[in-house]
């Protein structure tokens, strides 16, 4: 089943700092589709922001700093366990394994990744409207 | 080329007004020269022998200027020959003059062609400076004349040049071997001299007849923009002065790169080959992270408030810290004005006197009110006990 366009318009609204759009769009997605599909694409959209916010020969003390500054935004933020979010990052630039890690957190801190390096990235909104169909034609070949 | 004027000066010390055989000059650059004129003879003479030159007018001051379009020259080469004629007592007309020049070709510098249009060198004696109003027709309004030789430009002599350490060790003739060149014309009242040892004199007296512009551009070559051998040749020719190089002046520099160069960018198949890396790179990493998970909908919901913070925050770098509390005032900066002191007395000071003499005049008028109900009252009592003693 590939990504839907309201999976794609939740994310969007989501990234694009639409809060109450975003809640709503959440709302309405359907549960079972969201399993594959909107999880394929926050996985997609993830991958494409580690490769644009992050070269291959990114350091450890690069992504420290990073998670560091993404815990420093809030409280919310700072409750976000600082060693799992490095993992996940480090497995993605240098292919670290991260299967000890529940996929619930792993996802969840993706999300929160994911909205870092969006924020670093400042984007404009075309930029983000080509970042998310090149998020979409990745998880539809995940889902593929 | 003041040493070399000097040093061939040093003959100055024969006499200025004695003719000097021809192999006497010296150098063999140096041109043979036609008999001198006995210069002492002096200008009456050669005044009445050229009568008929201005006849009608008496002299030649007297004759219209001649514009250079008039004569197809320029001031300076129009006249040479007429200038010679007038000098020489051989000839009697110009015409007469203009025949013999044609008839008998002139010596020149073996390095320099020949140019008909150019005055003709004269190879005066070394030390035997022009003395030029001695020798021509006086008023004349062109009285060209080209000389060379060891004429010194300074009238006294070598003693008299100026000082010039740099120039001390350069003694005798120059090291080209070339003759100084003296020119001298009138036109209209104005003498002018000119003394050049030719290997810095313009393109026409130069010794070798070339401009040094060529210098610049190896043979067969494309002269770059902007390179004096890119004028053209007359131009070229004018702005050549022997051994100096007078370019074309640019601008700004030349900048190290033009706009559109991309050397320094990866070619085009590298930039396909970055971009096939990077998609590759996504692919490898969405392929490892995926892993199905339930309740995605949840924890999103749950997330949604960290990930609106982390959007929201200031830019990376840019850390800025919110104020609490009362926002900050400045103080009053603390003393007076002298200025102000000053004015505010003034101010209370006027307002003072107006005060008081406002009391002043409420005080008088009271008092004189005062008085007079006292006046009354009296006059009042008065009239009663006057009324009472007598009733």
């Amino acid at each position: 089943m590939p990504v839907t366009d309201e999976q794609v318009a939740t994310l969007h609204a989501q990234l694009a700092g639409r809060r109450e759009e975003h809640r709503r769009l959440l709302g309405e997605l359907d549960r079972e589709a969201a399993q594959t599909g909107y999880n394929a694409l926050v996985t997609a959209a993830f991958s494409v922001a580690v490769v644009k916010r992050f070269p291959k020969d990114t350091t450890p003390a690069m992504v420290i700093e990073f998670v560091g500054d993404i815990r420093s935004a809030s409280d919310n933020a700072a409750r976000q366990d600082a060693r799992t979010l490095e993992r996940v990052l480090l497995a993605a630039t240098s292919d670290q394994d991260i299967s000890d890690i529940d996929p619930r957190i792993r996802f969840q801190a993706r999300v929160v990744l994911l909205a870092g390096m969006i924020h670093d990235l400042q984007l404009d909104p075309d930029g983000l409207d080509r970042f998310m169909r090149e998020a979409r034609t990745l998880a539809d070949k995940l889902l593929a | 080329m003041s040493a070399d004027l000097r040093g061939s000066s040093s003959d100055a010390s024969g006499p200025a007004d004695q003719p000097r055989p021809a192999e006497q000059a010296g150098p063999a650059d140096r041109q043979p020269v036609p008999p001198v004129p006995d210069q002492a003879a002096g200008a009456e003479a050669r005044r009445q022998k050229y009568a008929h030159l201005t006849e009608g007018s008496g002299s030649r001051a007297d004759l219209p200027a001649r514009r250079p379009e008039e004569t197809g020259k320029m001031p300076s080469e129009a006249r040479p020959q007429e200038a010679h004629a007038l000098s020489d007592r051989r000839y009697q007309t110009l015409g007469e003059y203009q025949k013999a020049r044609s008839a008998t070709p002139p010596a020149q510098h073996p390095d320099r062609p020949h140019d008909p249009g150019r005055p003709q060198v004269e190879g005066k004696q070394p030390g035997v400076d022009k003395a030029p109003d001695a020798g021509r027709p006086q008023g004349a309004e062109h009285a060209n004349g080209v000389e060379r030789a060891g004429a010194h430009p300074y009238p006294g002599g070598p003693q008299q040049r100026p000082s010039d350490p740099a120039r001390e060790a350069e003694t005798g003739k120059h090291q080209d071997g070339a003759a100084i060149t003296h020119l001298h014309w009138d036109y209209q009242g104005t003498n002018t001299d000119v003394y050049t040892d030719g290997t810095r004199s313009a393109h026409l007296y130069s010794p070798t007849g070339k401009p040094r512009l060529g210098h610049l551009v190896s043979e067969g070559a494309e002269p770059a923009k902007g390179d004096p051998a890119a004028l053209p040749a007359e131009v070229g020719k004018y702005l050549s002065t022997g051994d100096r190089q007078v370019g074309i002046p640019v601008v700004g520099e030349k900048p190290d790169k033009s706009p559109g160069d991309s050397s320094d960018l990866p070619p085009g198949p590298e930039l396909v080959k970055m971009e096939d890396d990077d998609a590759s790179r996504m692919e490898k990493i969405a392929r490892e992270s995926f892993t199905e998970v339930r309740d995605v909908i949840d924890l999103t919901q749950h997330m949604t408030e960290t990930v609106d913070d982390i959007l929201q925050r200031p830019t990376y770098g840019h850390t800025s810290v919110p104020a609490h509390g009362t926002a900050y005032e400045a103080a009053p900066v603390g003393g007076m004005d002298p200025g102000s002191v000053a004015s505010t007395a003034v101010v209370l000071g006027v307002l003072g006197v107006k005060a008081v003499q406002a009391a002043h005049g409420e005080m008088t008028k009271a008092l004189h009110g005062a008085g007079t109900l006292i006046h009354r009252v009296n006059d009042t009592v008065n009239r009663r006990q006057d009324d009472a003693s007598n009733g």
